[in-house]
């Protein structure tokens, strides 16, 4: 019997679908087998972010309404041996999927599959309820900034009101140097405010958008530090004890020269 | 000014996060007081349970609620007392 985690964060444009995608394909490189599962119905993006877009045939809701079968639906990335899509309907609205349905389904998948990882719609409506109904674990995405931060506070409570205990707090988008210069809240203000347990942290990359921009999640690129930290927080979810990533800045001239020098 | 020039060269001192963090703090304390009733009545109930080893107090009309003004919310507990205990009160005086 496989997991079902689902990737949450009440405010939209955190990462909630850059992680789901991330943690699906590095799940995937060390054997696990994945199925994600994007919830978002009527605003679809997990399809673009991991560059399956072209070989839908099949949804979420169609599955649901049994229009076809769960496997139809399922899309296997050829890249990722062990890693399967299944998409969001774009042309209905939340309201066609009930919590219900959503917990048999994913109940059925992790009778299949490794990881059921669950991209949760932005807000805290139908679309949340559904998708954390058959969630076994929570990942909670934020960045540092109050908007973000307030929300992940308000889906805390939610996820602990319906009985999902213990989430996970991952922190995207950390800016070193503005940590350094106080500028920016830093790891432990952000756990100090919400009082969860870390799951990691991804520092600000825009080898992001690149690799959105082409389809194919920054986790398979070695030399991107944000597919590093995905890394790590993957391993994190397999059970190993990984320490969080030294957020040391190197950019520039002297910190060049001095991770050049060794300091 | 000069100050936060000073903190942009050398990259120390106070920053722009100790207002965030300030204001975040604030507007959760707010957002947070729509707790659930169930916490309110347990902590209506572990206060009356305290209280209850002083004095006899109605239960059934006591009440704990959190009220918010403009600067600050407060945790207001209505508790009706019925009768105050003996062994609550101080120590009565030796060789009474």
């Amino acid at each position: 019997m496989g997991e079902v985690i689902v990737v949450t964060s009440g405010k939209g444009g955190v990462g909630k679908t850059t992680t789901t995608a991330n943690l699906g394909a590095g799940l995937s490189l060390l054997g696990k087998k994945v199925v994600l599962v994007d919830t978002d119905i009527g605003l679809r993006n997990l399809d673009v972010v991991i560059g399956l877009e072209n070989r839908i045939v099949y949804d979420l809701v169609d599955v649901i309404e049994e229009t076809c079968r769960l496997k139809q639906a399922l899309i296997r990335d050829k890249r990722y041996e062990t890693l399967y899509l299944l998409p969001a309907a774009q042309t209905r609205n939340k309201n066609s999927v009930t919590p219900e349905q959503m917990s048999k389904l994913t109940e059925q998948l992790a009778e299949e599959f490794d990881y059921v990882l669950i991209d949760c719609p932005a807000g805290i409506e139908g679309g949340f309820k559904n998708a954390i109904a058959g969630a076994d674990r929570a990942i909670v995405v934020t960045t540092p900034e109050v908007s973000a931060v307030r929300d992940a506070d308000r889906i805390i409570g939610l996820l602990e009101s319906a009985g999902k205990h213990n989430p996970k707090l991952l922190i995207n988008r950390i800016r070193p140097v503005m940590v350094k210069k106080g500028d920016m809240m830093d790891i432990d203000d952000i756990i100090e405010i919400l009082a969860v347990d870390l799951l990691g942290i991804i520092p600000e990359d825009e080898y992001i958008i690149i690799s959105t921009n082409r389809g194919e999640p920054a986790v398979g690129n070695d030399t991107s530090f944000a597919g590093q930290a995905y890394k790590n927080i993957v391993r994190r979810i397999t059970g190993e004890n990984i320490p969080l990533m030294s957020l040391e800045i190197h950019n520039g001239f002297w910190g060049k020269m001095k991770k050049a020098l060794g300091f | 000014m000069f100050s936060s020039l000073l903190n942009r060269l050398f990259g120390s001192g106070q920053g722009s996060k100790d207002v965030a963090k300030d204001r975040l703090k604030a507007a959760l304390v707010s957002d947070r007081v729509n707790i659930q009733p169930f916490y309110m009545e347990t902590i209506k109930d572990d206060i009356i349970k305290v209280i209850s080893n002083y004095m006899e107090v109605n239960v059934g009309q006591s009440q704990v609620i959190l009220t918010k003004n403009q600067s600050m919310i407060a945790l207001t507990a209505n508790i009706p007392v019925t009768r105050v205990k003996r062994s609550g009160l101080l120590e009565e005086p030796e060789g009474f």
